[in-house]
């Protein structure tokens, strides 16, 4: 019996009982995609990279609501209101009004990453070098661990690190 | 209110509303933070996410995550007049960056691709800007062209017609002159081979790596001349 990698790499080769199976398999997850198959996501992958769907318009709002719910929750107040009546009492109302503090900082202060700062050029040359010659490689070692801490610092600055 | 609702800014007009919109936020005005998703949330998900993602489940995963993200830390974003859109982006890059890293599913993109992406994001200029959703999906199909082109034609053929242009298997079929069921068989090889081409786990000496290793030496196209299955 011949390698199924061979069959993979030689269309014309004849399809093996498992091939079948597998070939009926992703047909029928490619038509139910609640049916897990591999080479079924991957093709919903390809496809999605061609032609990306729209999300539901009722499904970004949640998502957006949800984000936004999330961020009154940690400004930390929580307001709770309850309304009692005594039917014995007929006149009475009740209210319960309780502001509580989750005593957690504001939103506005966060710890700010760590900055790569100025320092030395000497750990990026650990061995001697001599004292002519090289000149352009060593700067251009310099220039690439400087880009490096300068983009690092800007991911820094901009919360996405 | 963004008088469009996605991409970036297009115009000075719309670039000071955000500018005005971003202060806001900077405020703590919830409204202002709701509208600068919802202008640019579709965008997002649909150019950004769900192409890099290959699900639509786990795009919108990513893009809860960048809200919560970006309304944890929009204090921190610095206004610059390339609009919000850049940075949205980055953030959206990074948190995909981080669901790749911890799938095991294949899909078009790989990590190392996104993390070049991030790295690229420092180096966008307005006008990549205005060039926006159009840039990200031509990004895309050439991504998946360029994954068809290392599989036989046949097998890129019939992936072509059946699951991006969404054909019938019947009409594919019809087109590549065999049966349905034998087209089945053809379309199972083509992912096949095509996961190997990717790189799919057990495949590493036809994976990614190799195959971006080969790319600078241009492989010979793939005959044309194969039989049909």
């Amino acid at each position: 019996m011949s390698d199924p990698r061979d069959r993979i790499d030689d269309p014309d080769a004849p399809p093996s009982e498992e091939e079948r199976a597998a070939a009926e398999s992703l047909r029928a997850a490619l038509e139910d995609p609640a049916r897990p198959n591999e080479d079924a996501a991957l093709a919903r992958a390809l496809s999605s990279a061609w032609s990306p769907r729209d999300l539901a318009a009722e499904t970004h709002h949640a998502l957006v609501a949800k984000a936004l719910d999330a961020r009154s929750r940690r400004r930390g107040v929580v307001v709770r209101v309850s309304f009692g009546a005594s039917a014995a009492l007929a006149l009475a109302a009740a209210v319960l009004l309780l502001v509580r503090s989750d005593r957690q900082p504001p939103d506005t202060v966060h710890a700010i990453a760590a900055i790569a700062v100025s320092r030395s050029t000497q750990p990026l040359f650990p061995d001697r070098f001599p004292a002519t010659g090289g000149e352009t490689a060593r700067i251009d070692r310099i220039a690439m661990a400087r880009a490096t801490d300068l983009r690092d610092n800007e991911f820094a600055k901009w919360g996405v690190r | 209110m963004l008088g469009r609702v996605a991409g970036p800014a297009d115009s000075d007009d719309a670039l000071e509303r955000e500018r005005r919109l971003v202060e806001r936020a900077h405020a703590g005005d919830r409204e202002a933070v709701g509208v600068l998703l919802s202008s640019h949330g579709p965008a997002l998900y649909r150019s950004v996410l769900l192409p890099r993602l290959g699900s639509e489940a786990a795009a919108r995963d990513a893009l809860s995550e960048v809200y919560a993200r970006v309304v944890e830390r929009i204090d921190r974003f610095t206004w610059q007049n390339v609009g919000f859109w850049p940075w949205l982006r980055t953030v959206a890059l990074r948190v995909a960056l981080d669901q790749l890293r911890a799938r095991k599913r294949l899909v078009v993109w790989d990590a190392e691709d996104v993390t070049r992406e991030v790295d690229a994001a420092q180096t966008v200029t307005p006008v990549d800007q205005k060039l926006g959703e159009h840039r990200e999906r031509a990004a895309a199909r050439a991504k998946v062209e360029e994954a068809l082109s290392r599989i036989h034609p046949r097998y890129a053929r019939a992936i072509r017609l059946r699951v991006l242009e969404e054909r019938s298997r019947e009409e594919v079929a019809r087109e590549l002159d065999v049966t349905t069921a034998t087209f089945d068989v053809v379309l199972h090889r083509a992912m096949q081979a095509l996961r190997k081409a990717l790189g799919a786990p057990g495949d590493a000496p036809e994976g990614r790596a190799v195959a971006k290793r080969d790319r600078a030496v241009k492989d010979d196209p793939p005959s044309s001349e194969a039989p049909d299955v």
